[in-house]
């Protein structure tokens, strides 16, 4: 009886659950201001709080499994990994921004930003996923942000996320090493 | 009905009877007191004041009614507004006066005076229309007509001011009535006080003089009769209402009359006793007196009074010189101190006693007299006749002498006879006594040995009794150890099983213990392979991510992709979740499966103890099983002994009766040999008595 009523309100359980996904992919896409520019960014923890940055810039995210620390380099190399053959410097924006530092663990992961001219990744504490946002919804820097340079930022979101400019730390002078290896 | 009571509670039960009533007295005139006090207070403060308001009320009304006229006298004159303004200002000041006093007087109206009430609605009705037609008469003025104001004042306004004022007065005429029923009210209830106190005033005195008359009464009355009592000592009064009951008064009465009659009991008693010892004395044949110390006669006897020739009263009081001659009378003047000197009784002591018919003999007895102190105070004399006795005695005494000479001579021929006799005798109680020894010794030797062979009897019969019973008992321990000894086997047996049991038991144990660590380690694995699944689930994560910028860069046409890199992160996280979960229960798995390993080692050990314990139990009862045989076969022995006991007892016991039969039958024989042995020294003492008799 008891294993009965259980298995039952299991199905029952189920059954919710994948009404509520039907219903969620039912959901008519929210219709976007065709008026005003939309982008992709990839969200991301550094420290204690949340950063995004363009998703056209990221050529992928990838686990943290091992990496090789680089001696004799600026300290916010973190180091290199191998992707597939490929090996990339990775970068440290928090020692690079003078942010709080944090231990390794299971959800740091490593994402590619790479254009013509560059391919490195940086670390990230955690990463949440893909959002549209509104370019309109983009904020000036407000004065109270101190450590980072405000050249690498372009603004803040209604939800505080901090858009990062992938572009500028791509040519950016301090992070280029490559140019010297080579 | 109070006879019976004590003094004090009479006293008490008085006092708070009078208490009461001036209790009374005093509850009475302080509550009528107060009724006429509350009424003149009303009088003074209340009724006073209400006059008052009442006359300022008229003062206002006629004020009013100068106020209207004054204005009209202004209308007439065309005067400025300036006064009309000011007198019309007097006018409302006048009424409002009117008004405050109307209000405080209402209120001063008492609730039951109800035709007061009546007339103070009528008054107002009045000053309402009063003051209705006023205005109008105002106005007519102010609008200037004069005229026609003063005919409307004439005509209509001014009867219904007086009537304003003639019930405002109506309203005084009826407080004053009113005053005067409440001045009435308190001298009725004054009067009522007064005769109050006078009648209750007159109850308490009267009954207070009625209960001090009563107490002295209860009180003297039972005085009187004891004191009559005391003094009259008459028995006959009637005393019997105060024979009852417990007042101080009556048990007075009742000590006395008891005491009374106790005595006259006793005097009749001592005036009985007296009268009998003057007859006793009186019949004494001899004389008997009584002297004091001077000679002198204080009692004599009716035999003494008739020696003398004199009546007792004479004979009274007289002293013993008066009666004899000078010689005689100090001859027994000396006889009678010596008595006195020496405190001792001389008695019967036999004298001559001169006469006048001749010489007489008399035993007189002569006793000192002392009285409670111990001082001899008199003599007490008794004398008797023994003339003739002594005459008898003396002729007796000649034939004695006689008889005695004959006897004497007889007496010498006999004591030679006898002599011979005694000699003979002697011998023969001495053998007789002999042989009454020695038979007295056998006999008591002969019941000495009876009783010793009947005790010994008694014993063997006893020790007999005890042999069957031992024996009795040595049979029932055998069986009881047989019993035991199949007992002690069934236990061996019971012990064996039991050590057969717990091996399988421990044998089980350790097939648990086995199971119990291959399902920890089972659930070990489990967890590698949660593992890999939350890995797994994380690489689709990431996976899923990627796929999302890779449809971002698609551009329209990944869209549709993008939204399913989305649900395959959601799925990823909730099998990440699931996978949470599993762990968790898993944890809780290996915990359990840890505490019962434990728990299973404990088993195993408490088993192996048990077979252990079994094992020391068995070689117990084996040892239990050897001793308790050896007691059956030591108990089979004493059973065989006990009953060669009892038939040696048996044997015993016939020996002892026969013995015992021997026995009783030498102790009558015995018995019989001592009694005539007894006869024969008996016959002989008789012999020697009479011939000792003989020899006097």
């Amino acid at each position: 009886m008891q294993i009965c009523k259980r298995n039952k309100e299991m199905k029952k359980e189920i059954r919710i659950k994948l009404k509520e996904r039907a219903i969620a992919l039912a959901k008519e896409p929210v219709e976007k201001d065709t008026s005003s520019a939309n982008i992709d960014v990839i969200a991301f923890t550094l420290g204690a709080e949340n950063y995004c940055i363009e998703s056209v810039l990221v050529k992928e995210i990838y686990p943290l499994t091992d990496f090789t620390p680089l001696p004799g380099v600026s300290s916010y190399i973190f180091g290199i990994i191998n992707v597939r053959g490929q090996i990339l410097p990775v970068v440290d924006l928090k020692k690079f921004f003078n942010l709080p530092e944090r231990g390794l663990g299971e959800l740091n992961k490593v994402i590619i930003l790479s254009n013509e001219q560059m391919e490195f990744g940086i670390l990230a504490d955690a990463v949440h996923g893909t959002q549209t946002i509104d370019l309109e919804d983009i904020r000036g820097i407000p004065p109270t942000v101190s450590g980072i340079g405000e050249e690498y930022l372009k603004g803040v979101t209604k939800e505080s996320l901090i858009l990062l400019d992938a572009q500028r730390l791509l040519s950016d002078e301090h992070i280029v090493v490559n140019d010297e290896v080579n | 009905m109070f006879k019976n009571m004590k003094i004090w509670l009479r006293f008490v039960l008085s006092f708070s009877l009078i208490l009461a009533f001036l209790i009374a007295i005093i509850l009475v005139s302080f509550n009528q007191i107060a009724i006429s006090k509350d009424r003149l207070t009303r009088i003074t403060k209340i009724n006073n004041v209400y006059i008052q308001l009442a006359n300022d009320m008229i003062t206002a009304a006629k004020q009013t009614a100068i106020d209207v006229e004054d204005i009209l006298l202004l209308s007439y004159q065309n005067q400025t507004s300036e006064n009309v303004n000011m007198i019309k200002s007097n006018l409302t000041e006048h009424r409002k006066i009117y008004y405050e006093a109307a209000i405080k007087l209402e209120a001063l109206i008492p609730k039951d005076d109800t035709k007061g009430l009546d007339i103070l609605s009528q008054l107002n009705a009045h000053s309402d229309s009063a003051q209705l037609f006023q205005d109008k008469v105002t106005e007519l003025a102010l609008a200037g007509k004069p005229k026609e104001a003063t005919d409307f004042m004439f005509a209509v306004s001014y009867p219904k001011v007086l009537r304003w004022i003639k019930t405002l007065d109506d309203l005084i005429h009826d407080n004053e009535e009113y005053n005067v029923s409440h001045y009435n009210q308190a001298e009725q209830a004054q009067t009522t006080a007064r005769t109050w106190m006078l009648i209750l005033g007159l109850t308490a005195l009267g009954l207070s003089v009625m209960i001090a008359v009563y107490l002295a009464l209860s009180i003297t009355k039972p005085l009187k009769i004891a004191t009559t009592l005391v003094t009259s000592r008459d028995l006959t009064m009637d005393i019997s209402s105060y024979m009852k009951g417990g007042g101080e008064l009556g048990l007075m009465i009742q000590t006395f009359s008891r005491d009374i009659s106790e005595k006259k009991y006793a005097e009749q008693q001592l005036r009985l006793l007296s009268n009998e010892l003057e007859i006793i004395i009186d019949s004494i044949p001899g004389l008997v007196f009584y002297k004091d110390t001077k000679n002198r006669f204080i009692r004599v006897n009716k035999y003494m009074c008739d020696v003398y020739k004199m009546s007792k009263k004479q004979l009274e009081g007289t002293n013993l010189n008066d009666l004899h001659s000078k010689e005689e009378a100090q001859a027994y003047w000396e006889d009678d101190l010596q008595v006195i000197h020496s405190r001792q009784s001389k008695i019967n002591i036999d004298e001559p006693w001169v006469t006048k018919t001749g010489n007489r003999w008399v035993s007189t007895s002569k006793i000192p007299y002392m009285d409670e102190t111990g001082e001899v105070v008199g003599v007490i004399g008794v004398s008797l006749d023994v003339t003739e006795r002594k005459l008898a005695e003396e002729e007796l005494k000649k034939y004695r002498d006689q008889l005695e000479d004959m006897v004497k001579q007889r007496t010498a021929d006999l004591s030679n006879v006898l002599m011979e006799v005694k000699e003979t005798v002697n011998i023969l109680v001495s053998s007789s006594n002999q042989i009454l020894a020695a038979t007295t010794q056998v006999a008591s030797g002969t019941a000495e040995t009876a009783t010793a062979i009947t005790e010994t009897t008694t014993t063997v019969e006893e020790v007999q009794q005890a042999a069957k019973q031992s024996a009795e008992k040595a049979k029932n321990v055998a069986d009881s150890a047989q019993r035991v000894s199949q007992v002690s086997q069934n236990g061996q047996k019971a012990v064996d099983e039991t050590v057969k049991g717990m091996n399988r038991i421990r044998e089980q144990m350790d097939s648990i213990a086995l199971t119990i660590v291959r399902l920890s380690e089972q659930s070990q694995s489990i967890g590698g392979i949660i593992a890999s699944v939350t890995e797994i689930a994380d690489q689709s994560n990431l996976l899923a991510v990627n796929a999302a910028i890779e449809a971002a860069k698609a551009g329209e046409q990944g869209k549709g992709f993008a939204v399913v890199a989305q649900e395959i992160k959601n799925l990823a996280g909730q099998s990440k979740q699931a996978t949470l979960q599993v762990r968790n229960i898993l944890n809780d798995v290996q915990k359990a499966t840890g505490a019962a390993v434990m728990a299973t080692e404990q088993g195993s050990k408490a088993v192996e103890t048990g077979v252990k314990q079994s094992a020391q139990a068995g070689e117990a009862i084996l040892l239990l099983a050897e001793s308790i045989n050896e007691a059956v076969q030591a108990t089979t022995q004493i059973l065989a002994s006990s009953q060669q006991q009892v038939v040696g007892m048996d044997q015993i016991g016939v020996a002892m009766q026969n013995i015992n039969q021997a026995g009783t039958e030498t102790a009558v024989s015995m018995v019989q040999s001592e009694k005539s042995a007894k006869n024969l020294y008996e016959l002989g003492q008789k012999l020697k008595e009479m011939v000792e008799r003989f020899k006097e």
